[in-house]
């Protein structure tokens, strides 16, 4: 498609000064261990947090002497399991080089979208597990006789988290849906 | 698959190296996206099944993994339509007085590309490395129809702009 309309634009853009960057056989090959190496890091501190979290809930379980808390301890440990669970199967699903060249760049576009739609719409599924063992805690600790206003702050600080938590999930669903359908129109 | 990887180097590097610059401002942003590019694209030249030519297979390589490294989406961005105006600009720059003010041309035609969304970021870097409506079509997915519209507004709009730049100027 020459630009012979536009002679300019085109000889303009395409004559434009640059840094002449090439890399070697060598530092392909480095980049390439240096960025399998950086996934590998990533993956071990995301690792050695979901190990400490794990550590610190089964602690909770371990220490508290009351049963309804105990209870709740043990629901939150499983929630957190659950979740864990979700999101390693998401990382997962990471697409592969080759799968950049075989989809066209709509069609790569468009599922990279769908994907963090999928994971933003379900949201509460990531939210919803925590809820038993957070009102079992907090049941528990009323049953000690805590005082109520203690309780009920407890209450709506926990009802705060979730509502901002669900309302942040609602906006980003809602931008990634508008973006899926202005790619769709076209 | 070295000897396929070094020959899309010598092809296709400066139409890289632009392409890199459409997607990102900061120069070592760049040449990181740059090398993203290049890593991205000798470990996918062993699973080039020949389905469609090199040239798509390098520039699919090379928009998605940009698009997977910065891109969010933004339901705000404008489109070719709504930056009509906003090119006006790039004619400001272009012929006083007989001369071509190249790098400010450039630096407002980047500054419009950068704030362009994923798709018609693609089109519009894919027409200025001259690929024709059906290359475009066959690596952005789009229709031919689509893109041949696009690419007619990307046109005129340059076109319009690239003359009336010359008929001040002279």
């Amino acid at each position: 498609m020459a630009h012979e309309d536009a002679p300019g634009i085109g000889q303009m853009w395409r004559q434009q000064p640059q840094a002449e960057h090439r890399m070697s056989m060598e530092e392909i090959r480095t980049k390439a261990k240096d960025l399998d190496a950086k996934v590998k890091q990533w993956n071990q501190v995301g690792g050695l947090m979901v190990a400490l979290l794990l550590v610190k809930n089964a602690w909770e379980i371990w220490v508290d002497t009351d049963l309804l808390e105990r209870g709740g301890d043990t629901l939150m440990f499983l929630a957190l399991v659950y979740v864990i669970y979700q999101f390693v199967r998401y990382a997962r699903a990471e697409t592969s080089p080759a799968a950049r060249g075989q989809a066209s760049c709509s069609e790569y576009y468009r599922a990279r979208l769908v994907r963090q739609r999928d994971l933003s719409s379900e949201g509460w599924k990531y939210i919803l597990p925590f809820v038993p063992g957070v009102a079992l805690i907090v049941f528990g600790r009323a049953m000690q006789g805590r005082p109520a206003g203690q309780v009920a702050l407890l209450i709506v600080l926990a009802l705060l988290l979730f509502a901002a938590v669900l309302w942040v999930i609602a906006r980003r669903t809602r931008t990634l849906e508008q973006e899926i359908a202005a790619l769709d129109q076209r | 698959m070295e000897d396929r990887y070094a020959e899309v180097a010598r092809t296709f590097g400066a139409a890289l190296e632009r392409l890199a610059a459409g997607y990102e401002r900061d120069p070592d942003a760049r040449r990181d996206l740059l090398q993203d590019i290049h890593v991205a694209l000798w470990r996918s030249l062993a699973r080039w099944d020949r389905r469609c030519s090199l040239r798509t297979w390098v520039y699919r390589v090379a928009h998605n993994t940009a698009i997977s490294r910065i891109v969010r989406p933004r339901a705000a961005a404008p489109t070719l339509v709504a930056m009509e105006d906003d090119l006006d600009s790039v004619a400001d720059a272009i012929d006083r007085e007989g001369s071509f003010d190249r790098q400010r041309a450039l630096d407002r035609l980047y500054a419009l590309i950068h704030r362009l969304r994923p798709i018609d970021r693609q089109v519009m870097l894919l027409y200025l490395e001259e690929e024709d409506a059906a290359s475009i079509a066959e690596i952005t997915g789009l229709s031919a129809a689509n893109v041949s519209t696009k690419v007619r507004r990307i046109k005129q709009i340059l076109v319009r702009q690239f003359h009336e730049g010359s008929h001040h100027g002279s």
